[in-house]
């Protein structure tokens, strides 16, 4: 085994902690050094295991949190759901192009089937979930599971319609050839019965009716697509009404982008989003508080923030490095932040410095100084 | 130019955008259907260019022949953040699961439904040809775009209180019918239709006659507001259309149902041709809210007979409709109607009456009106039949009746 296996080898060992793996890296610069022979063979190993460090996560693991998950996973398996022809028809009304598509690979008939894209359905998102491409985590998992099996409810409206539904398959026993949920010109042009719910609702994101099939899977969509006719800054404020905020908070939205396009868990995001906003409120020193509310693209990022600008974080950078996470910050980077978003923190700091902190993003906790800045940031990294 | 990027051209011909209208309006707008059609030059056009509307179907880089490695949301992101301001262009994005129109603060991009988009493109660019000026609120809602965001909010807000309401309709309510609109909750009664835009485009004869010929109904409900524009308060045509059409409901009690607080919209209804359709028997306007649905269906019904009809919609004041040339042209063809039918001949046995004219809600309310879809007495029917072939005058030509000969 020559040393660069050695190392690799080395690097693989999940039970080292960070400082092990800085003084690894130390240690390899230093053999690279002495090595005369810089050829391009040895750079390519170096990026091996620069690779491998950066796939263990780098990171030691902090006590009580688990293993950091980056959220590109999830936005790459959202996306790789959204384009897949077939689930594309879980998630969007079924305009002709697609019915024919449907009808194309359904080896049986020459009209459509339900059963058939039923089964259609089960066997691409069986696909898409195996992958090792993409991952859902767990919660996305277990709710497009749902919502496609009926094994159990789905979203925090507990909705217990599901594509397996035995509702769904008598209506399309009664509407043979025709989809449940139609697009408009389907329903215009091609005479396509529309599906009515039998218990019709109301979406606690968008505040829209839902009432056909059509509509459920547009709602379904609505939990994990941040658009322009979806966008966050409607479901903040419905939000923000509903919990009352304004009895204690100045809430303003400044540079909050509405036609932002974005693959999120919702449900999620704002559930992390309310745990802020219990925070701050639970340790804000004053009866009314200002809170900025942003949502942008910035160098291929698209960032969430919430800005509370009358307050500084109550501990020093180098406490609040040692210890990030207090008891109530770590349910809420466990179960709601991980795999979700990554997490900065800018901030006046007690000693009155004033810094951005990268709490939680894969690697070791840094501060970059920052010249001036009021009040405390989070900032949550969506996608990066 | 409007630049229509849509790679579907089944889906823009049946929203009624076929080739040859694009044609028609070639120099107003350039469809693009795949990335052939957006090269460099055209880009170039689209982005570099002054005053442009960019028109983009969502799923476009969906479609097989269009997929590129890029992430699509990056694409969609810089659409929608490019700079249009610079340029004095539009954008709009538009998408079968869009179901809400929504008009940016900017008044410069915007998001619909694909049926909006079509159906008020024309609208859109009958508005820049007059004013010179893009109007991103006609492509969203038509010709009035002063009052309809305001009524599609209204229906939204009526629609939530509806499903939020704490009463449930009595299931297996059979002597009801209800038309609804496609905007509408779900039909809370057994028997229901729903009246789709091109239903109300052709007119809604037929819908009358295909939901209400064969089943008797002690009510019938009709939306106030449906079709592409809910300003047009079809539900006032579509009742008086119901009491001008010989059905087995043509006397039933309608309820006019509506999401409106109608104080609030009077003058608008009151300008409206058939308002007076209110003041007619059995004809009430109710509110959105299934305890008030089910209260209408409970009420005593008042009896109303054909004999009354005549006197009752003489209430109405309907104009003569554009497509006759003056008062003349429709008495004549009133009078030919008239002398058939007074001779007990079949209308549809005259062969160059165009029939399609029945049809219209002006010719079936002066018929109504005229107490000409009542039986004749079998004495006068018998008379006529007798009398008939005895009239002089009367040269029927196998093309036209001669109506100078009664001068």
């Amino acid at each position: 085994m020559d040393k660069y296996s050695f190392i690799s080898d080395l690097m693989k060992n999940k039970s080292l902690t960070h400082s092990q793996k800085e003084r690894i890296c130390q240690l390899v610069a230093k053999e690279i050094k002495n090595d005369e022979s810089k050829d391009s063979e040895i750079l390519r190993r170096i990026r091996e295991i620069e690779k491998k460090l950066n796939e263990n996560g780098g990171i030691t693991k902090i006590e009580g949190l688990k293993e950091y998950i980056n959220p590109l996973k999830q936005y790459n398996a959202l996306l790789a759901y959204n384009q897949n022809p077939i689930l594309k028809t879980t998630c969007h009304d079924v305009n002709d192009y697609y019915l024919n598509l449907l009808i194309n690979k359904s080896n049986e008939t020459e009209n459509y089937d339900f059963q058939t894209h039923l089964n259609l359905i089960f066997g691409e998102f069986e696909k898409i979930s195996n992958s090792k491409e993409y991952g859902f985590t767990n919660k996305m998992y277990t709710l497009i599971k749902n919502y496609l099996t009926g094994k159990s409810t789905w979203s925090s409206q507990n909705i217990n319609i599901s594509w397996n539904d035995g509702f769904l398959k008598k209506w399309s026993k009664n509407n043979r050839g025709m989809v449940p949920n139609p697009s408009n010109e389907l329903v215009e042009n091609n005479g396509n019965a529309e599906c009515f719910l039998e218990k019709e609702f109301v979406s606690k994101f968008t505040g829209k009716t839902i009432s056909t099939f059509t509509d459920l899977v547009l709602f379904f969509k609505s939990l994990w697509h941040i658009k322009d006719e979806n966008p966050l800054s409607n479901i903040i404020e419905r939000n923000n009404k509903s919990l009352n905020y304004k009895s204690w908070a100045d809430i303003k939205f400044h540079n909050f982008s509405e036609t932002l396009n974005l693959y999120t868990d919702v449900d999620k995001l704002i559930q992390a989003y309310n745990k802020i906003m219990n925070l701050i409120r639970k340790h804000s020193d004053n009866e009314r508080t200002k809170i900025i509310l942003s949502f942008y693209h910035q160098n291929n990022k698209k960032i969430f923030s919430i800005h509370q600008s009358d307050t500084f974080w109550k501990k020093s950078i180098v406490d609040t490095k040692e210890k990030p996470f207090g008891r109530d910050m770590e349910p809420i980077i466990n179960k709601l932040i991980n795999g979700l978003c990554d997490l900065h923190l800018r901030a006046k700091f007690e000693d009155g410095k004033c810094a951005e902190l990268n709490l939680w993003d894969g690697k070791p906790i840094e501060s970059k100084p920052l010249d001036d800045f009021n009040g405390v940031e989070y900032l949550l990294i969506l996608k990066k | 130019m409007i630049y229509i990027i849509d790679d579907n051209k089944t889906r823009q011909k049946n929203s009624g955008w076929s080739e040859e209208i694009l044609n028609k309006f070639k120099d107003f707008v350039h469809p693009i259907y795949n990335f052939e059609g957006l090269n460099e030059e055209v880009k170039n056009e689209i982005f570099k260019t002054n005053n442009n509307v960019i028109l983009f179907h969502e799923s476009f880089f969906d479609n097989p022949i269009n997929k590129t490695k890029e992430d699509v949301n990056k694409i969609k992101d810089k659409l929608n953040n490019y700079n249009y301001e610079d340029f004095n262009s539009f954008y709009v994005s538009f998408s079968g699961s869009n179901k809400e129109r929504k008009l940016r603060k900017d008044n410069r991009s915007a998001s619909a439904p694909v049926s909006v988009i079509y159906d008020n493109l024309e609208h859109f660019i009958l508005k820049f040809k007059n004013e010179k000026r893009y109007d991103l609120k006609t492509l969203l809602y038509g010709k009035n775009t002063s009052i309809e965001p305001e009524l599609f909010e209204q229906l939204e807000k009526a629609k939530v209180n509806y499903i939020n309401e704490q009463h449930d309709i009595e299931k297996n309510i059979d002597n009801v019918f209800l038309f609804r609109s496609k905007y509408d909750v779900n039909p809370p009664f057994s028997n229901y239709s729903t009246i789709l835009n091109k239903e109300t485009e052709n007119g809604l004869h037929k819908k009358v006659v295909d939901c209400l010929s064969d089943g008797y109904f002690d009510s019938v409900f009709v939306p106030l507001c449906f079709g592409p524009s809910l300003s047009d308060y079809n539900g006032l045509r579509l009742a008086t259309h119901i009491r001008c059409t010989q059905t087995k409901n043509q006397l039933s009690r309608i309820f006019i149902y509506s999401f409106l607080d109608t104080s609030e919209y009077l003058n608008d209804l009151l300008n409206h041709e058939c308002f007076n359709i209110l003041k007619i028997k059995n004809i009430e306007l109710i509110a959105y809210s299934k305890k008030v649905f089910q209260d209408a269906v409970l009420k005593p019904i008042t009896k109303f007979e054909l004999k009354e009809l005549s006197k009752e919609l003489n209430k109405l004041k309907l104009e003569v409709p554009d497509n006759y040339e003056d008062n003349h042209s429709i008495a004549n063809e009133f009078g030919i109607y008239q002398l058939s039918y007074n001779a007990g001949i079949d209308i549809s046995e005259i062969t160059d009456f165009d029939s399609k004219k029945l049809e219209s809600l002006y010719f079936k309310w002066l018929i109504a009106k005229n107490g000409l879809n009542e039986k004749l007495p079998e004495k006068q029917e018998k008379e006529n039949k007798d009398y008939r072939h005895k009239l002089r005058g009367i040269i029927h030509t196998g093309q036209m009746i001669d109506l100078s000969k009664f001068k």
